[in-house]
C-alpha cells in the first residue's frame, strides 16, 4: 500500500491544477487584500482585526465566503485527478499494475483527502495573515485573545477537512461520470443555479441539507441557515438557523461517503475499455 | 508445455442503451504464451482481439467463461500475477506532459521497482537519450517504445502487446522486431497482437487467428502456413488465355489472376525453368515472373475470408498440399494487390 499512496502522491502533485490552482487562490487573496487596502487608505478608515474581520470570537466573519471557495477548489482537484487518467487512458496502464481498483480507489481517497486539507488550511492561514497583516497596518489587532486564536485555528481545521471531504467528493462524482469537465462545470452549475438559487428560494428546508451550504457551515463554525417563509410575500422570507456546524460536517461526510461509495461500486464494475 | 494464458468458453458482449449488442467475443476456448516464444493472436479489426486481451489483463469483466493467467482468474485474483506480467494495450497512454522518464517513474512507484529500472528500460527501447523530453512530443514509434519500456519495467513472464508495430516505420519496425524476439530468447512469453502479418510471420512461433470474436484456426507457424496452400509461379504475359493453355498442354496447371496479365501457376519455384521453357517452346514470351510464397498472410486470408469457424469439434484439416477455404471463403487465388510484400532479401521470395 505504501508503494500505491507514494505513487497517487506524486501523480497527484504532477498535476499542474494541484499545484496552480491554490497558487491562483492565493494571488486572488493578495489582490483582494491589495484592493482592500487601498480602499481604506482612500477612505481614512481604520480596520479591527476582532471586530471587523474575524467577527468577535466567532472566528466566522470574513473568513466565511473563503471556507465556501476553498472547498471548490477542493472538488477541481479531485475530480482532475480521475479526469487525468480517463483523457490520456492511463487508469487502463494503471490497473495493469495495481488490479485491485478497490485499493487504488482507497489510495487515491486517502491521497486526495490529505492533500486538499493541507492546502486548504495552508491557503486559509495565508488569508488569516493578510487580514491580520491588513489590520496591523491600517487599523488595529487589539483584543486578539487565546479563544479567538483558538477558534481561527477551529475554522483552519475545519476548513480543511471539508476541503479533502469535497475533494473526495468531486473524485467520487467524476468517476461515476467518467468525465472530469463534465463533472467540473456541472458542480458550478449545481452550486450557484440549484443549490445557492432554486432549492434555497423554493426548497429551503432542502437546501439546509445539501453538501455546499454544509460544507461552508462546518468550515466556519457558523450554523447552517435558511429562508423560512414566501419569497412571495410582502414582507419576505426570513433567515433563521437550521443546525449547528457539527451536524453540517456530519451532513457533508455523509454526501462524500455517499459519492464514493456509488463510485466505488460503479467502479469496481466498470469495463475498461 | 502448458499456456500462460488458458481461456476457457470466453464471452464478452458489449451492451449498447438503444442499440443491438455486441458480441466481441464469442465462445473462445484458447491458450496463448509459452516461456521463449512469441505467440502471435491475429485477427481482421473487430475481430475481438483486444477485448480478448483486456479480459485476460482483468480490465474487462468476461459476460461468460473466463481467463486463467498463470494459472488464475484473472477477473477477481489479477492481483497475485500482475507483476509477472506487462502489457500495452492497443495504444500507448501515458501522460503528455509528463517527460518519458516521469511516467516511467510514476509506474515504477506503483509496483515498487526500483528507479534504476528506469533508465535500464529506456535504454533497452533506445530512449535513453529522450528520456526527458516530454511523452506529448513523442513520436508515435517512441511512444510505443516508450510503452514497451514501461511494459518491460516490471521485467515480467509474460509480456502481451497489443499492435506493438502500429505507427513506426519501416526501421522502427525492424528494431521492435529485434526487440521482441531478444525479449522472447530471454525466456520470457511473448504474445503479440497484431494485423501486421509479414511482420508476425517474422517473429512468431505459434499464431492464433480469431474472426468475428470466435477461434478459426491456433498452432506452431508452421501448421498455420500450410493453410495457404502451395508455393506459387506467377508470370506476367500478354497473352494470357494463350499461356495458360501452353502451360496446360505441357502438365504445368495454370490460373488466371485479376490482375491484368497476370496467371499463376501451380508449381514449386524450384520448377520456373519449367515454366518459361514450355512458354517459349511454344513461342510465347513472358514479361515477368516471380515466386509467392504460401505466406501466413495468404493463410489468413483463406482462412478470415469472410467465413464463420467450423462447428465446434469439426476440425478442419488442411488437405496435403492444398489451401482449403471455409465455406464462403473468398478464392485461394488472391488478387496480386493483396498485402505488403515482405522486405527484399535475397534468400526470401516475394509473395
Amino acid at each position: 500500500m505504501i508503494h500505491l499512496l507514494r505513487a497517487e502522491t506524486h501523480r497527484l502533485w504532477s498535476r499542474r491544477v494541484t499545484r496552480y490552482f491554490p497558487l491562483g487562490m492565493a494571488a486572488v487573496f493578495v489582490i483582494g487584500i491589495g484592493i482592500a487596502w487601498a480602499v481604506i487608505a482612500n477612505e481614512g478608515s481604520n480596520v479591527d482585526f476582532v471586530n471587523d474581520m474575524a467577527e468577535g470570537t466567532g472566528a466566522s466573519g470574513i473568513l466565511g465566503p473563503v471556507s465556501s471557495v476553498i472547498p471548490v477548489m477542493a472538488f477541481v482537484i479531485g475530480a482532475s485527478f480521475i479526469g487525468a487518467d480517463a483523457k490520456t487512458g492511463m487508469l487502463e496502464q494503471i490497473l495493469t499494475w495495481e488490479p485491485r481498483r478497490l485499493r487504488l480507489l482507497a489510495g487515491r481517497i486517502v491521497i486526495s483527502i490529505v492533500t486538499a486539507a493541507l492546502l486548504a488550511m495552508a491557503l486559509a492561514v495565508f488569508f488569516i495573515a493578510l487580514l491580520y497583516g491588513l489590520a496591523a497596518i491600517t487599523g488595529s489587532v487589539d483584543g486578539t485573545t487565546g479563544e479567538l486564536w483558538a477558534n481561527v485555528v477551529g475554522v483552519v481545521l475545519r476548513t480543511g477537512l471539508a476541503a479533502g471531504l469535497f475533494c473526495a467528493f468531486g473524485l467520487g462524482i467524476t468517476l461515476l461520470l467518467n468525465n472530469s469537465v463534465g463533472a467540473i462545470v456541472g458542480f458550478l452549475i449545481y452550486w450557484f443555479v440549484i443549490e445557492n438559487g432554486l432549492v434555497a428560494v423554493f426548497l429551503p428546508r432542502v437546501a439546509a441539507w445539501l453538501p455546499v451550504t454544509n460544507a461552508a457551515s462546518f468550515g466556519t463554525g457558523a450554523p447552517v441557515q435558511r429562508l423560512s417563509g414566501s419569497v412571495f410575500s410582502e414582507q419576505g422570507p426570513d433567515v433563521v438557523n437550521d443546525h449547528n456546524y457539527l451536524v453540517a460536517g456530519l451532513v457533508l461526510l455523509l454526501w462524500t461517503a455517499a459519492a464514493v461509495a456509488a463510485s466505488a461500486a460503479f467502479f469496481r464494475r466498470r469495463d475498461i475499455a | 508445455m502448458t499456456a500462460i494464458v488458458e481461456m476457457q468458453g470466453l464471452r464478452k458482449v458489449y451492451r449498447r442503451r438503444g442499440r443491438d449488442d455486441v458480441v466481441a467475443v464469442e465462445g473462445l476456448d484458447l491458450d496463448l504464451g509459452r516461456p521463449g516464444t512469441v505467440h502471435g493472436f491475429l485477427g481482421p479489426n473487430g475481430s475481438g482481439k483486444t477485448t480478448t486481451i483486456r479480459c485476460a489483463l482483468g480490465l474487462i469483466r468476461p459476460s461468460a467463461g473466463g481467463v486463467r493467467v498463470f494459472g488464475v482468474d484473472s477477473h477477481t485474483r489479477f492481483h497475485e500475477v500482475a507483476p509477472r506480467v506487462g502489457a500495452i494495450v492497443e495504444s500507448p497512454k501515458m501522460f503528455p506532459n509528463f517527460s518519458g522518464r516521469r511516467n516511467l517513474t510514476l509506474l515504477a512507484e506503483l509496483g515498487g521497482i526500483e528507479p534504476r529500472a528506469v533508465d535500464r528500460a529506456l535504454e533497452t527501447v533506445g530512449l535513453a537519450g529522450r528520456g526527458e523530453d516530454n511523452f506529448g512530443t513523442y513520436s508515435l514509434g517512441m511512444r510505443q517504445r516508450l510503452a514497451i519500456a514501461g511494459a518491460l519495467l516490471k521485467d515480467p513472464d509474460l509480456l502481451i502487446l497489443d499492435e506493438p508495430a502500429n505507427g513506426l516505420d519501416p526501421a522502427g519496425i525492424a528494431e521492435m522486431r529485434v526487440l521482441i524476439r531478444r525479449i522472447a530468447e530471454e525466456g520470457k512469453a511473448v504474445v503479440v497482437s497484431s494485423h501486421q502479418l509479414t511482420e508476425v510471420e517474422q517473429i512468431c512461433d505459434d499464431v492464433t487467428i480469431v474472426s468475428n470474436g470466435r477461434l478459426i484456426r491456433t498452432g506452431s507457424l508452421a501448421e498455420i502456413r500450410t493453410f495457404a496452400g502451395q508455393d506459387r509461379v506467377v508470370v506476367t504475359i500478354d497473352d494470357r488465355d494463350g499461356a495458360i493453355a501452353a502451360l496446360a498442354e505441357a502438365g504445368l496447371p495454370a490460373h488466371p489472376r485479376p490482375a491484368h496479365g497476370e496467371l499463376s501457376v501451380d508449381v514449386a519455384p524450384e520448377r520456373s525453368a519449367d515454366v518459361t521453357r514450355a512458354l517459349a517452346d511454344r513461342g510465347r514470351y513472358l514479361s515477368g515472373l516471380r515466386f509467392e510464397q504460401a505466406s501466413l498472410e495468404r493463410a489468413f486470408l483463406n482462412l478470415t475470408g469472410g467465413s464463420l469457424p467450423p462447428p465446434p469439434g469439426e476440425a478442419l484439416a488442411p488437405p496435403p498440399g492444398g489451401a482449403t477455404p471455409l465455406a464462403g471463403s473468398g478464392p485461394v487465388d488472391l488478387p496480386a494487390s493483396v498485402g505488403a510484400p515482405p522486405p527484399p532479401a535475397p534468400t526470401r521470395r516475394e509473395s
